[in-house]
């Protein structure tokens, strides 16, 4: 195999360019499945993806990749860097990965920030702005559903 | 531009609520009593309607079953408590769904009489401690019920109910209030409504209906829900097919019913529109209300103009000639297999847990 048949190219929406390793690209299920049927060149078009997100989706897929003999970090390491690299992404952030890990089918990327949007909800208030979803409700009512509720969190 | 949630598909939304511990979720549930529509057959639909939005491309969104069972679902029982029955292509299980948490649980049923077909109806009892129950009906040839037995969540059991039961109930119910309510046949071919108290496990009086039809034995009355606490009737006559008669209850205790017409649809001017509603057979098929907007939604199939595919559609009707279509995307039935594959039904979330 030649060194330009190792590399392959991702053009996000915004036509950014990045040059990556063919190992780091095929985590994505949907680019092996194009690789595979050999529809794409060496540069594939990825019309939901912007710059910015891509970035940092190969940002990751550099992380996890088993590129030789470049995969031997612990799990450990492997588990922080996963925590440090989601950790000070705003909540667009977050949504964008998820709709990229989605698209590009990356399962544990998508595992990771579906989990990162669910951790960073402490209270119920916290969890309203994060979702961004009206709490309509009176105090009394809420207090009434949660009564209404409570059989459903007997175990 | 900011990404919500909101920009999210529903499995993808269901992915990040499923790692939310519950305690939060109920808040989400308490946010979420608008109401919602389901389209049924194979595939899910919900739909947040408002008809002021222009419908042509309406909000809708798919919501797929978490499908580890590997099962195919044939019909789906009106929605109570936000749980889903749905008759699957296995005879001997059941699926329970609640499609808001994503959660599913398949029941083992036992087939207790040979060559019957069967109804369901699902139910709680009305202690502080709900618990969900299934009602079964095993209907022999001539729709006459031979038998009836109970499932209950809690003890994961089926037995059967030795009580005084209806001669023939119409392929139709309803939930309020944890009861299941049926529009009944005496032998003598009189139609009242009759409910199934699923905490004394007892069917309740005979009850009104607000009219007996006319031509006996060529009539179908549909129920429907309009909230946790009425009911709305379709009546719908084979003599007189363009002619659909809608009440709802204004008073309904264990002893009485009261009844008000909600609406008189005349479907000749919609003939051309939809071309199979107006030569409806009822029977099994579905319908709700909105009482604000005085319309009535119906799910029906239609073919394309190319005449390549056939079409889910929702038409929303209401008095002097108000109408209004809803193309909800493909499906992969032809029409003569059409028969109750489709129901809608309005629909709040909840929290129901299904103890997998």
């Amino acid at each position: 195999m030649s060194k330009s048949e190792k590399k392959i190219v991702l053009k996000s929406l915004d036509n950014e360019a990045f040059e990556v390793e063919k190992a780091v690209a095929l985590q994505s299920q949907t680019i092996w499945v194009m690789c595979e049927d050999k529809c794409v060149g060496n540069e594939i078009p990825l019309e939901n993806v912007t710059g910015q997100i891509l970035a940092k989706v190969i940002d990751y897929c550099k992380k996890h990749a088993v590129v030789d003999g470049d995969g031997d970090e612990s799990s450990e390491e492997l588990k922080n860097w996963d925590t440090e690299f989601t950790k000070n992404m705003d909540q667009s952030t977050l949504f964008n990965m998820i709709l990229a890990a989605n698209y590009l089918n990356i399962k544990s990327l998508l595992n990771l920030t579906c989990q990162a949007v669910a951790d960073k909800t402490k209270t119920i208030d916290e969890f309203h702005t994060f979702l961004n979803i009206e709490n309509n409700f009176t105090p009394e009512e809420e207090a009434q559903i949660c009564q209404e509720n409570l059989w459903a969190f007997d175990d | 531009m900011t990404t919500t949630i909101s920009d999210l598909p529903r499995d993808l939304v269901e992915q990040i609520l499923s790692r939310v511990p519950l305690t939060y979720l109920s808040t989400i549930r308490s946010t979420s009593t608008r109401k919602q529509f389901l389209g049924f057959m194979i595939r899910i639909y919900e739909y947040d309607y408002d008809y002021d939005d222009d419908l042509t491309d309406p909000p809708m969104k798919k919501l797929s079953i978490p499908n580890h069972h590997q099962v195919e679902i044939c019909d789906v029982c009106i929605n109570c408590d936000g749980l889903l029955l749905c008759v699957i292509d296995d005879p001997l299980k059941l699926l329970v769904w609640n499609p808001y948490l994503a959660q599913t649980r398949l029941i083992q049923t036992r087939k207790k009489f040979l060559y019957t077909s069967q109804m369901h109806a699902l139910g709680y009892n009305n202690s502080n401690i709900r618990n969900h129950k299934i009602l079964k009906f095993y209907i022999d040839r001539k729709k006459i019920i031979i038998g009836i037995e109970l499932y209950d969540f809690s003890s994961d059991s089926w037995r059967v109910l030795d009580v005084n039961q209806p001669y023939f109930i119409y392929n139709t119910s309803a939930s309020l209030k944890g009861n299941a309510y049926f529009c009944g046949l005496t032998e003598d071919f009189k139609d009242y409504l009759v409910y199934f108290d699923f905490t004394t496990e007892r069917f309740g009086p005979s009850l009104p209906l607000p009219s007996q039809p006319y031509v006996l034995n060529f009539e179908n009355v549909t129920l429907s829900r309009v909230t946790n606490e009425r009911l709305a009737l379709l009546y719908d006559h084979y003599a007189a097919y363009f002619k659909i008669n809608i009440w709802t209850t204004t008073k309904i205790e264990p002893n009485a019913v009261l009844w008000s017409k909600f609406l008189t649809l005349d479907m000749r001017p919609h003939e051309s529109l939809v071309p199979y509603l107006h030569m409806f057979d009822f029977d099994g098929q579905s319908f709700f209300i909105d009482e604000e907007k005085k319309v009535a939604v119906f799910l029906d199939i239609c073919v394309n103009k190319e005449e390549t595919c056939t079409l889910l559609m929702a038409y929303i009707i209401g008095e002097d000639g108000y109408f209004r279509s809803v193309n909800m995307g493909e499906v992969r039935y032809p029409s003569w297999q059409y028969s109750g594959k489709f129901k809608c039904s309005s629909y709040v979330p909840s929290l129901v847990k299904l103890h997998v």
